[in-house]
């Protein structure tokens, strides 16, 4: 039983995490972890193990002292006020930059995949609309839509991967020798820079029960995601080498387009979308709870339900300004925004568990 | 301007409902917070709608952090 009505278990998140973090790594990593680690780009979510173990270990040390607190509160009163306040702000804006680059993502994902003819304008007032509506609610309908959605999205990621993977070169993949240790750990910034919006989704941790199963779900969690990424990496890169990989936009959609069962069913890539879709409206609408959350704590707010809509309105225009065209997300995604998650999600959290230890708070 | 035209409209139909669950539960800061968004919006969209550079995040970053 949950410990209150508007609470969510550790498991109910851990399905939102695993859903929110599949769009971007589908979009980002196989280009990225190709661009750094060539044949061998497949070993690096391998390294990512690492730091996302780190913080899962840094959350559990904090979660056995504050059991109750959001995690602004914990930054708080570890880092002082005004730095935690001001870490705590960074987040927010983080945040708020992250869900324009997802809906921007989004609807350049439809517009240029299946519906190229129809201006991507009507794609966030569609999707943003339908999130308003959903946010009326509260997080529990959202945590028990992803605990129904994450299955089906899962299957339906590993049927496209299965099929993919009888069309592997071995030649592209191997060989591997230890000349590629470096670019292994460059490649892998681009799946660590994902898997650490694992801490992000500890801003919600004021309304999360059952804490103590965190350590052992979250590692069973980001297990089940890095042997994902790798057999997903092995099946794109193996599918049309690196060099290829690097310079496709969305390669997981234009290897899934080459698949053929039978010679009969062929243009299975609406799956592909279809799962895109269901994925970025989760992985949106828990970036803007998230968000409102923060804000929250921040501000030392009553009720966030009268800002919801004007959230969305400025997500709305952020969505509009964040680029000009996809050329200009890609590299803002690829440049910026992958050393901004690193701080955010491995070394903000690692000097707030060195603080928190120094100040004996932990 | 049409389109920056519709969005001040809609930010004022969620003004006139929000704005007024906000004051009949007497909370101040929400409505600090609320008008923060609201200014934001209209400065940030008047830079988008009339193609000011800078008014995409992206552009602003890439000059700054890739380009320089």
């Amino acid at each position: 039983m949950l410990a209150k009505i508007n609470q969510i278990s550790v498991r109910q998140l851990l399905c939102i995490y695993i859903i929110i973090v599949l769009s971007p790594l589908i979009r980002l990593v196989p280009s990225y972890a190709a661009e750094y680690g060539k044949q061998a780009a497949w070993l690096s979510p391998l390294v990512s193990l690492l730091p996302t173990l780190i913080v899962i270990y840094i959350l559990d040390s904090i979660f056995k002292r504050y059991k109750t607190e959001s995690m602004a509160q914990i930054f708080e009163d570890i880092m002082s006020k005004p730095v935690g306040m001001f870490i705590v702000f960074l987040y927010f804006l983080w945040s708020t930059v992250l869900t324009a680059l997802y809906m921007r993502y989004d609807v350049e994902r439809l517009t240029g995949s299946i519906y190229p003819n129809i201006n991507f304008i009507f794609f966030i007032i569609f999707t943003l609309s339908q999130i308003a509506y959903a946010l009326r609610t509260d997080l529990t309908v959202i945590a028990r839509m992803s605990e129904v959605i994450m299955p089906i999205i899962f299957i339906l990621f590993g049927f496209l991967v299965l099929l993919l993977l009888p069309m592997i070169r071995h030649d592209t993949i191997l060989p591997i020798s230890y000349t590629d240790i470096i670019p292994i750990i460059k490649a892998s910034r681009g799946s660590s820079g994902i898997y650490l919006y694992y801490f992000l989704l500890f801003f919600l941790s004021d309304k999360l029960s059952h804490k103590q199963k965190l350590k052992k779900q979250s590692i069973l969690t980001i297990i089940i995601l890095v042997v994902s990424t790798t057999i997903m990496l092995i099946a794109i890169i193996g599918l049309m080498g690196s060099s290829v990989v690097r310079r496709t936009p969305i390669p997981f959609l234009v290897a899934v387009k080459q698949i053929s069962i039978i010679n009969t069913i062929q243009n299975i890539e609406s799956v592909a979308v279809a799962m895109w879709i269901l994925a970025d409206f989760i992985l949106i609408a828990a970036l803007i709870i998230v968000s409102l959350n923060i804000a929250k704590t921040l501000f030392n707010l009553k009720d966030i339900k009268p800002l919801q809509n004007i959230y969305i309105l400025l997500i709305y225009i952020l969505t509009l300004g964040i680029a000009n065209n996809k050329l200009e997300l890609e590299t803002f995604s690829q440049y910026i925004m992958i050393p901004i998650n690193l701080i955010f999600g491995l070394l903000i959290p690692m000097v707030l568990f060195a603080t928190g230890k120094i100040r004996k708070k932990i | 301007l049409i389109h920056y035209l519709v969005i001040v409209l809609i930010l004022i139909a969620i003004s006139i409902i929000d704005v007024k669950a906000i004051i009949q539960k007497q909370l101040k800061k929400e409505l600090y917070l609320f008008s923060s968004f609201a200014i934001f919006i209209i400065i940030y969209g008047y830079l988008y709608f009339t193609n000011s550079y800078y008014a995409s995040i992206s552009s602003l970053f890439n000059e700054i952090v890739v380009h320089k």
